[in-house]
């Protein structure tokens, strides 16, 4: 499976999957709820999206799915090239047949992703089933290879097992086999962490992580935690009310951040060998779809706003992939003013 | 689950003992006489002690309830007052009717109610929606005999395609039994269908935007699978435990429907009976009706086990 996988992943000139354009609203609002959302990940890349809650991290990634709660929002713009190919998001049965198959999701919460009435191998097997012509039988073999795959003991045992008899932790590897069972080439994994304990936590990282090199599947992990993202991303997107205000590497992105949310964001992480002061925080909330300020959105809890912010910020480079949405970047001089 | 059977059997039998009491001394206080009613013109007192005797109605009332209670063990629910016929007897001939009529207007109800209850929460806010709200609230609150007399004005008189009353035993004629009873059930059903199809309805809408449904989309599914396995599944809950009370009360109340059906079931002997006094009968009914809801309750915690895995173990 895993040569068959090597053969599909796209040429190393186009991404994975490379969302351009990504606009989605609610009802008459002219704000946007996402606005102009854009990253691509690689095969086998891992892709941060990081954020606080609330700020459309997750409603990006279900909205790629068709994932959404039907009439609430709706997509006002969508350019996808998925393996080079345009992604339609308005074809729900193209949609169908991607999800599961070449692009899997899991959640955040593993306590109440099972489906509580059905084994836990019937749920695995049922993914096999959805996209390959295979027998029960066969299905039920690859769901409980996946079982042990994942790193769960006795799987034969745990296929007949329901998900109320399962801790979280292996609830959330139980998801991961369902999502890996029909070896996708992107996994999406939204905050699969942050339900878990700490030890658990890292369990469920290690495993995708060896997964993802065992595969060489692309992963977009959706985090506000900013441990998680210093310890598996390759790429970063900032994501602020809607808005990428800034994305590259994630070592471009930790150490030299350039838009002052992410500047924010670094300075509220505690450092072990750094000198010890006060956790700053971003003062203020993030704004909603009828507070949100003209031009930056980030402008009303921004330290540095000028009149000029009211005005749609420019897109600024800064070599190697690693750009930011703001009229100052970059903030040295800035900065230099406000140490002073 | 036998443990747990077993377990609700033991906690049923005080609620029975209660019920007994109850029906035993409501029997007591009702005004009216029934040796008098027996008794005739003449009340000749001669006949009245005798059958007083008879019936041990001089006993004192704790010793009367025992006796009852201990001949309803043996299976000896007395005899009617009216028609000398033993209650076991008379209740055995109506209950398959009864239950005839139950199980098809139980059919009826779920054909209709459970389909549109999902496709109403599926469709939720559409035209769909509505229209299935307005049909179920006509369903509730149009008077069952309201629609029995119309049915019967439109399909027997005048379009004379079904019998419009009357009973034929199952075991007899299959098709012609069915065909007699299709009116009453429907009309018993209808109104079952729009309580049973608003639980659907609230029961699928709670399921459907849970997680579970969303990973069972993010697997690939079809909708109509998604819909039906995962969701429907774990909105079978409430739906199937309500269905097992409201069959109950139907074996119990469909006294309104069965008169003008003139249906010979329960309905009707219970009305007969309270109008004779016939305390025998009513009591007999009573406990059985009683019992058979106890029955229903029980299976309804049953299924309400057996659906959720997770107290099975």
């Amino acid at each position: 499976m895993v040569g068959q996988l090597v053969q599909n992943t796209s040429p190393s000139s186009q991404p994975l999957l490379d969302v351009r354009a990504l606009s989605l609203g609610f009802g008459a609002s002219e704000t946007n709820l996402l606005d102009g959302v854009r990253y691509s990940v690689d095969a086998g890349e891992t892709l941060c999206i990081v954020g606080e809650s609330g700020c459309g991290k997750s409603v990006s990634s279900l909205a790629i799915l068709g994932l959404l709660p039907k009439g609430v929002a709706r997509i006002r713009e969508a350019d996808i090239r998925f393996r080079g190919e345009v992604y339609d998001l308005s074809d729900p049965s193209a949609l169908r047949r991607h999800r599961g198959a070449d692009i899997a999701m899991i959640f955040q919460e593993p306590m109440t992703s099972l489906n509580p009435a059905f084994k836990v191998g019937e749920q695995i097997a049922e993914a096999v089933r959805a996209h390959n012509d295979v027998s029960k039988s066969e299905a039920r073999a690859r769901a409980a290879q996946m079982l042990a795959r994942v790193g769960i003991p006795a799987p034969e045992a745990r296929m007949n097992e329901y998900p109320h008899q399962l801790s979280g932790g292996m609830r959330q590897r139980v998801m991961i086999a369902m999502a890996l069972a029909n070896d996708p080439a992107l996994l999406i994994a939204d905050e699969p962490t942050t339900a878990l304990d700490v030890t658990i936590q890292s369990q469920i990282l290690d495993l995708i992580r060896d997964l993802q090199a065992e595969t060489g599947m692309g992963t977009i992990m959706i985090t506000h935690d900013l441990g998680v993202v210093a310890e598996i991303a390759d790429k970063v997107a900032v994501m602020y009310a809607g808005v990428i205000v800034e994305s590259g590497p994630a070592a471009a992105i930790f150490n030299d951040p350039q838009h002052p949310y992410t500047i924010g964001l670094m300075s509220s992480m505690p450092s072990l060998t750094g000198p010890r002061h006060r956790l700053a925080t971003v003062p203020g909330t993030v704004p909603t779809i009828e507070t949100m300020p003209k031009g930056c959105r980030f402008s009303s809890r921004c330290p540095f706003a000028q009149p000029v912010c009211t005005t749609p910020p420019p897109e600024r480079s800064f070599g190697a992939g690693h750009t930011a949405l703001c009229h100052f970047a970059p903030l040295d001089a800035m900065l230099e003013q406000s140490d002073g | 689950m036998l443990s747990f059977i077993l377990r609700r059997l033991l906690i049923a039998i005080p609620t029975i003992i209660l019920i007994s009491i109850f029906v035993f001394a409501l029997q007591k206080f009702l005004p009216g006489d029934p040796i008098l009613a027996m008794a005739g013109e003449e009340r000749d007192p001669e006949t009245i002690a005798f059958l007083r005797e008879k019936y041990r109605l001089n006993d004192p009332i704790p010793l009367q309830y025992l006796t009852w209670v201990g001949n309803a063990l043996a299976g000896d629910l007395g005899i009617s007052l009216r028609t000398n016929q033993p209650v076991l007897e008379l209740i055995g001939e109506k209950l398959p009717v009864t239950i005839q009529l139950a199980t098809m207007a139980m059919i009826f109800a779920m054909v209709i109610g459970i389909p549109a209850g999902i496709l109403s929460a599926v469709r939720k806010g559409t035209v769909i929606d509505y229209a299935a709200n307005v049909i179920a609230l006509s369903g509730l609150s149009i008077p069952n005999f309201w629609l029995g007399i119309m049915l019967i004005l439109l399909l027997s008189v005048k379009l004379q395609l079904l019998p419009a009353s009357g009973y034929v035993p199952f075991a007899d004629d299959p098709l012609r039994s069915i065909q007699v009873m299709v009116m009453p059930a429907f009309v018993l059903g209808t109104a079952l269908a729009a309580t049973l199809m608003r639980h659907t309805r609230s029961a699928m809408l709670s399921v459907l935007t849970s997680d579970y449904v969303r990973t069972a989309r993010a697997k690939g599914l079809s909708e109509r699978r998604v819909i039906l396995k995962h969701a429907f599944r774990n909105a079978l809950t409430p739906i199937v435990t309500l269905s097992a009370l409201l069959f109950g009360e139907l074996i119990a109340g469909a006294v309104l429907t069965e008169q003008i059906f003139t249906v010979p079931g329960f309905g009707k002997l219970i009305v007969d009976a309270v109008f004779n006094r016939d305390y025998a009968v009513v009591q007999g009914i009573v406990l059985v009706t009683a019992v058979g809801f106890i029955v229903m309750n029980l299976l309804a915690d049953a299924a309400y086990v057996l659906l959720n895995p997770r107290l099975r173990s």
